[in-house]
């Protein structure tokens, strides 16, 4: 009798605890849903991620969701990043779009730090209006039915374009095995293995804020140490998925350099079709010789996207591409800004492997500002 | 190390799971060396000089004792001698650390006015932290025993552990040994609920430190940093330094005894809602506690106190504030605001009897009065923030000039994060007063699912509004 009398006073005792922790966790998800809705107008009960801000639309290509805000980054009416502009170009005034993926979208800048903002205020006063229309993960093979359907209408005078060609390179490679060229692009895609468990997360607001505020709080060797561990496990499993066993390159076949060389001046064809200057962006690198053993934590994590390459593979791929696209501009005679040295390759203008700080972003602007008042 | 850092965050779990499970014998030991550590980490050429300051105050301790029961005159002389001997080392150490490149710049610039050149002795001083705090704490042991309120330790281990008692080292409270010393001679027994105090102590002096204070220091720094701010901005300024500083410095107290009664130590309180005062001395009966009694009973009783006539009792409050002042630091700002601070004192001593015979006053209900007695003394008490805060008289003048001429237009946006900050510590603040002296025995009777919820705003604000960790004010002191 004891004994039972004793197990319910246990029983009651857990069932208490639990409660109590379950009041404290429930509060703290109230207060980052109504912070979210004092901050940034977020809805207070519905799935609220990164997600929302972009969509595919019918025609298969992704886009930004037009009027619409995830924490810092805000779409236009449009779905451009940026404040709101008319669709009729104003008279006299020099349209400028701005044409890449998440490097020129702007991840960890803060608002409007990111470059085509920076470009914007830079060039305030004069009379230059910047769109930015950079979509995240936009790959090249999309890119052409993006600028058909989203940009063009905006009669733009100067389009400056930013290929990421780490996404191009590893895409080419997944799908060459079943179907050459980067048509097959997403097929063969490598999931994060923490995305079956954000599926979770993502409802819960409390959670990324948390990570957010415990990357502060570590010191930087801990946090460091940790990203090591966690991208090199990821990397590991990423290999045994998509190696089989076989060695990362070390260098950019010819192939796969003539294919983009083709497809960029396919892209290229098409915009001065329209009349349109361009202006070619070499797409940013943290990673070079100099460094390569100096930010493991970064090269490990940018390594999982480029999975078939090693990192002097991924250097290869940025000194070679790079001197292809100055080729192009030369033949051309279109702008070009090499911001693949202007930015010093260190963590005060890089906050991972391809996207800037706002210092970087700075950076990037004044070159990117200095060809279009020499145009 | 900071309470607010990382590295804490590390050691305290540490030292208390070794404190717990060591026997009584060992925790005294065991808290010494993480003192020696907790201090060691900032600067560990400065452990010789608490350990100095603790050797010369235990034989001291022990001689003065051992003249007591003689009342030949040799032994009179002895005892006076050996306490002297104590306070002169102590103020030599505080003296030398702390204000010889004031005393010496000052003496420079008398020479100056009377045209004398000299070549400038100015020393690169590193002013130790807490030396202000440990050194008072020390000296009051001597006196107290000279007093004979308390008998020596001869446990030097245990004497060394209340000199370099870790929670409260550096920033106070400023404990006495009669308080203090019995706890850490006695054997301490694990308490749940004085455990959870102490968490909840830990968790709202955080809540200050990293959330108010750390956040109000940018608006402060901000526009005492301006040369020519408006009407608007002087005040907002002063209102957010008056409550950077209660927040930085009683958080640190709340830690400190938070952590303390972990442990089983009970610390004094040091702040008791002062920002509700509705008098100078009412004031200084609320604010830095540890301090302001230490000045009672070691400076302003021994200078007379109020036995001495009214004349007397006005220049022992005066000097008492004027040194309470300087003990802040070396400089003149701080003089002056020791001086304002012995002129509020007075002034309300001279004016209550005065405003007592005004029968219109007692007309005013009580609670009304009340309320406008704590505004009133609120915003004299935010003068002296002022003066406290400035680099120069020259910047007192200034913004006193801003706040009374409201120069300038006013811009109401500078409110929004003067209330985001301090809005949540006025609430809590006013409904702990509510409760009384005894506020964690009322919070004790508060649903443990209401605590959960409130523990969990703070825990929210505190991660994703907390400010990065900023040192402490009163480490400089």
């Amino acid at each position: 009798m004891a004994n039972i009398n004793k197990r319910k006073l246990n029983f009651a005792k857990i069932t208490k605890m639990f409660f109590y922790m379950f009041c404290f966790v429930l509060t703290i998800e109230i207060c980052a849903r109504v912070d979210d809705l004092l901050t940034y107008n977020a809805p207070l009960l519905s799935k609220y991620t990164s997600f929302r801000l972009r969509t595919i639309d019918t025609d298969g290509i992704p886009v930004n969701v037009p009027s619409i805000r995830f924490e810092k980054w805000q779409n236009n009416r449009f779905g451009f990043r940026g404040p709101d502009i008319e669709e009729a170009k104003p008279d006299n005034i020099v349209r400028i779009v701005c044409m890449g993926q998440s490097e020129s979208y702007g991840l960890y800048e803060n608002p409007d730090m990111e470059w085509p903002a920076q470009l914007s205020s830079m060039l305030s006063g004069s009379l230059f209006e910047v769109i930015n229309a950079s979509v995240v993960g936009m790959g090249l093979e999309k890119c052409y039915a993006y600028l058909d359907k989203y940009v063009f209408k905006f009669n733009p005078d100067v389009i400056i374009l930013c290929i990421n060609p780490y996404g191009y390179a590893a895409v080419y490679e997944r799908s060459s095995e079943r179907n050459p060229g980067p048509a097959g692009a997403g097929k063969n895609k490598i999931v994060r293995s923490s995305l079956k468990l954000s599926d979770i997360i993502d409802n819960v607001r409390v959670f990324p804020k948390m990570k957010q505020s415990i990357k502060k709080l570590l010191p930087p060797s801990i946090l460091h140490s940790y990203q090591l561990k966690k991208s090199v496990s990821e990397l590991k499993q990423a290999e045994e998925k998509v190696l089989k066993g076989k060695k990362p390159k070390d260098y950019i076949s010819e192939t796969v350099l003539n294919k983009y060389r083709e497809d960029v001046e396919r892209l290229i064809t098409q915009i001065s079709e329209k009349g349109i200057s361009v202006i070619i962006l070499s797409y940013p690198a943290l990673l070079d010789k100099n460094n390569i053993n100096l930010y493991p934590h970064i090269h490990a994590s940018q390594r999982f996207w480029l999975v078939e390459y090693s990192l002097n593979g991924a250097i290869d791929i940025s000194t070679k591409i790079d001197s292809v696209m100055k080729v192009i501009a030369e033949e051309k005679q279109l702008g070009f800004v090499d911001s693949r040295f202007s930015p010093p390759h260190d963590p005060d203008h890089f906050s991972d492997g391809v996207h800037y700080t706002n210092e970087g972003a700075r950076i990037v602007a004044e070159n990117v500002a200095r060809v279009i008042l020499k145009q | 190390m900071l309470f607010n850092s990382f590295a804490f965050a590390l050691f305290l779990p540490i030292v208390l799971i070794l404190y717990w499970l060591l026997p009584f014998r060992w925790q005294n030991r065991m808290l010494l060396i993480a003192s020696y550590v907790f201090y060691g980490y900032w600067d560990w050429r400065f452990l010789f000089l608490i350990a100095l300051s603790t050797v010369v105050d235990y034989v001291a301790g022990l001689q003065v004792y051992k003249h007591e029961g003689h009342t030949n005159d040799k032994s009179v002389k002895l005892r006076k001698i050996w306490l002297v001997g104590s306070i002169c080392s102590n103020l030599v150490i505080l003296g030398f650390f702390k204000y010889f490149n004031f005393f010496i710049d000052t003496f420079a610039g008398l020479l100056g006015t009377l045209n004398v050149e000299t070549n400038s002795l100015y020393l690169e001083i590193i002013l130790p932290v807490g030396i202000s705090f440990y050194t008072f704490q020390t000296m009051s042991y001597t006196i107290d025993i000279y007093r004979k309120k308390m008998l020596p330790t001869r446990r030097f281990i245990d004497f060394a552990l209340y000199v370099a008692f870790f929670p409260q080292l550096v920033a106070g409270p400023i404990e006495r040994a009669c308080n203090l010393l019995p706890l850490i001679l006695n054997k301490r027994t694990f308490n749940r609920t004085q455990f959870f105090e102490g968490v909840h102590l830990i968790f709202w002096g955080l809540f200050k430190k990293v959330y108010v204070a750390d956040n109000l220091a940018p608006i402060v720094n901000r526009i005492f940093g301006m040369s020519d701010p408006t009407g608007m901005e002087a005040v907002i300024g002063t209102y957010a330094f008056a409550f950077q500083i209660y927040c930085d410095f009683s958080g640190y107290s709340d830690i400190a005894r938070g952590v303390a009664k972990c442990m089983g130590f009970e610390l004094m309180l040091n702040f008791n809602h002062p920002y509700v005062a509705i008098s100078a001395s009412d004031f200084w009966r609320r604010w830095h506690i540890s301090l302001s009694t230490w000045l009672r009973d070691y400076l302003y009783v021994p200078l007379g106190g109020n036995r001495k006539g009214n004349f007397r009792t006005y220049v022992n409050l005066f000097l008492t504030m004027l040194l309470g002042g300087m003990w802040h630091g070396a400089s003149w700002i701080f003089i002056l605001w020791g001086a304002y601070q012995g002129a509020f004192l007075l002034s309300h001593r001279l004016m209550k009897p005065l405003l007592n015979g005004i029968s219109i006053i007692r007309m005013i209900p009580y609670s009304l009065r009340h309320l406008i007695k704590m505004v009133f003394v609120f915003q004299l008490v935010c003068i002296g923030w002022i003066i406290f805060r400035a680099q120069s008289v020259d910047q007192v003048v200034d913004m006193l000039t801003a706040i009374f001429t409201w120069r300038g237009s006013a811009d109401y946006s500078l409110i929004l994060p003067l209330l985001q900050f301090a809005g949540p510590l006025m609430l809590f603040d006013l409904i702990q007063a509510a409760f009384g002296n005894d506020e964690l025995q009322k919070i004790e009777v508060i649903p443990i699912w209401i605590k959960s919820c409130v523990y969990a705003i703070i825990f929210y604000l505190l991660a994703f509004y907390g400010a990065s960790a900023q040192s402490f004010i009163y480490f400089q002191f």
